[in-house]
Order: C-alpha cells, then structure tokens, then sequence
C-alpha cells in the first residue's frame, strides 16, 4: 500500500496510459505500482476490456445493420 | 488498438476506385458505399439524436450530403472518416440536437468516494477498504452472447454526455484512431483524450456492476 503514486492517481491516469501518452518517468511509476496493486491492476485491465467489448458491438449488430438500442 | 478488424474497413485501392464510382454517379456504387457504412454511421448518428427515427434521418441527410460533397473528397481521410465528418456537422446543426433530452448523466465512473480522501494517515489516495476494483465474474466475452450485457453497454454508452459519446463511438466502437476521431469531432490531443477516459470509466463502471461478483444483481449481499 505504500506506492509513491497513489491508487486515484493511477485510475485518473489509466487511459492515458493505454494511449501511450505518459511520459517515461510516469509510466515506470504507474508500472511499479500496478505490479504491486491488485485493485489498480484489476482496474486497469477492466479497462482494456470495456474497450474489446465495444469493440465487438458492432459485429453483434442486427442482421439488417440496425444498432441494438 | 482493438476493433479495428470490423466490418466497414475498406481498403484504400478499391477505395480509391470507388470514388471515381462515385463521381462519375454510378448507382451501384452509392449501393455499396451504403451498404459499407451505414451501420457505422447510423451507431455515430446515435450519439446525437434522440431515436433510431431521428438518427436515420440524420443518416440519410448525411448521405444527401456525402453525395453533393464526393467531388470535393481529397482522399486525405479514409471514405469513412470523411463520412463521419459530415455527419457530425449535419449533426450538430440540424434538429436532431434540439430533440434530444439527455437523461441526467451517468455518475462519475470514479467517484471520490471509491478512495481514501487526501489527509487519510495509512494511505491517501489509495483505493477504500473494501472498495477496490475486484476481478470479474466470467469471462465477458461469452456475456456479450447475452442480449443483457449488449444492452447494458449501448445503455451505458447512451447515458453519456454527447461528447463523451461521440468520442467512445469512434474510437473503441468504431476503432478509429485517436487522430482520426479529433479531426471528425474537432478536439485537441488532451480533450479528446480526457473525454475517452471519462466515457471509458463510466462504461466501466456501468459494467463493473454487473460483472463484480457481490455487485451483480442477484449476487445476494
């Protein structure tokens, strides 16, 4: 629990992250950290999956290409 | 980035053949042209209008446009962007914006509250007792066979406020680039950036309650 970068931290800074938009020094930190933190891990890649997910949305899409909501 | 493998990438050289098509108004392809990206536009269309109805409309209107517009198409954008560029225009003109009535906003997908507050003596800014993100049930890829999870998502992303939606749309439904989704929606590197994460941790969130085990509906607790 002791990481120099804390959780909210981490979480606020998870998509910039995955975008490649940290800069290296921050990235190593947030790395250390996630290495050591289930919660920000799981967080993390909760993320990466919302992201598959939707990305799979439109292969689901009616069969006339219609959305579903 | 994922969803790029998706229906309604077109390759460059039949691109390129098809513009010619199209400039020189042939029927068939405008066909194909639709039948390529309607489904695309018409989930982007959703970002803005009110219905299905009025997301059609917006559709066709943008497809009037795209067919006015082809001569000018410089190929600097793939046909798809260059679409939904005009759609977003069309969009944000027309009567689709006044028609819709957002629901209040979905909350904050990272609420203040999920963290230890900043003067917390054990460790500030660290995840709550007990609030930590938590692994998830099964494996989502199955869930999304289900119609719930489905709707869950498109409810999820429709909760969002308009700009969030656009960008979530393009980027992780659609799969454009990061610099492809700020030419068509005008943003700079850190706005558009800023809203994916906000739309992206309400989506989360969204999700998080029915795929964290004591969270989901049913769990018991």
């Amino acid at each position: 629990m002791t990481h120099d970068l804390p959780c909210r931290a981490v979480a606020a800074r998870a998509t910039d992250y995955l975008e490649g938009a940290l800069g290296p020094a921050t990235r190593v930190r947030l790395e250390a950290h996630l290495a050591a933190c289930p919660g920000c891990r799981h967080f993390v890649n909760q993320l990466r999956l919302t992201v598959r997910l939707l990305g799979l949305l439109p292969s689901l899409d009616g069969l006339d290409g219609r959305p579903l909501a | 980035m994922c969803g790029t493998v998706l229906a309604g990438a077109t390759a460059p050289v039949d691109e390129r053949k098809l513009v010619d098509a199209l400039r020189r108004g042939e029927a068939d392809a405008f066909e194909a042209l639709v039948r390529s990206h309607h489904a695309s536009l018409l989930r982007l269309a959703r970002a803005y209008a009110p219905t299905v109805a009025v997301a059609e409309e917006v559709v066709q209107d943008t497809w009037l446009a795209a067919v006015r517009a082809i001569g000018r198409f410089e190929g600097r954008s793939s046909l798809r962007t260059w679409l939904f560029g005009i759609l977003v225009r069309r969009a944000r003109s027309g009567a689709a914006r006044e028609a819709r009535h957002d629901p209040p906003a979905a909350p904050d997908g990272l609420p203040a509250a999920r963290f230890r507050p900043s003067d917390d003596p054990v460790a500030p800014g660290h995840w709550a007792p007990g609030l930590a993100p938590r692994a998830w049930a099964e494996s989502p890829e199955q869930l999304l066979l289900r119609d719930e999870l489905r709707r869950l998502l498109t409810d999820a992303i429709a909760a969002l406020p308009e700009r969030q939606r656009a960008v979530i749309t393009l980027r992780d439904v659609e799969g454009l680039s990061a610099e492809e989704a700020r030419n068509v929606l005008g943003l700079s590197e850190t706005n558009q950036r800023v809203l994916l994460h906000r739309a992206r941790t309400r989506v989360r969130a969204a999700l998080e309650g029915y795929l964290d085990p004591d969270l989901r509906p049913g769990a018991g607790a």
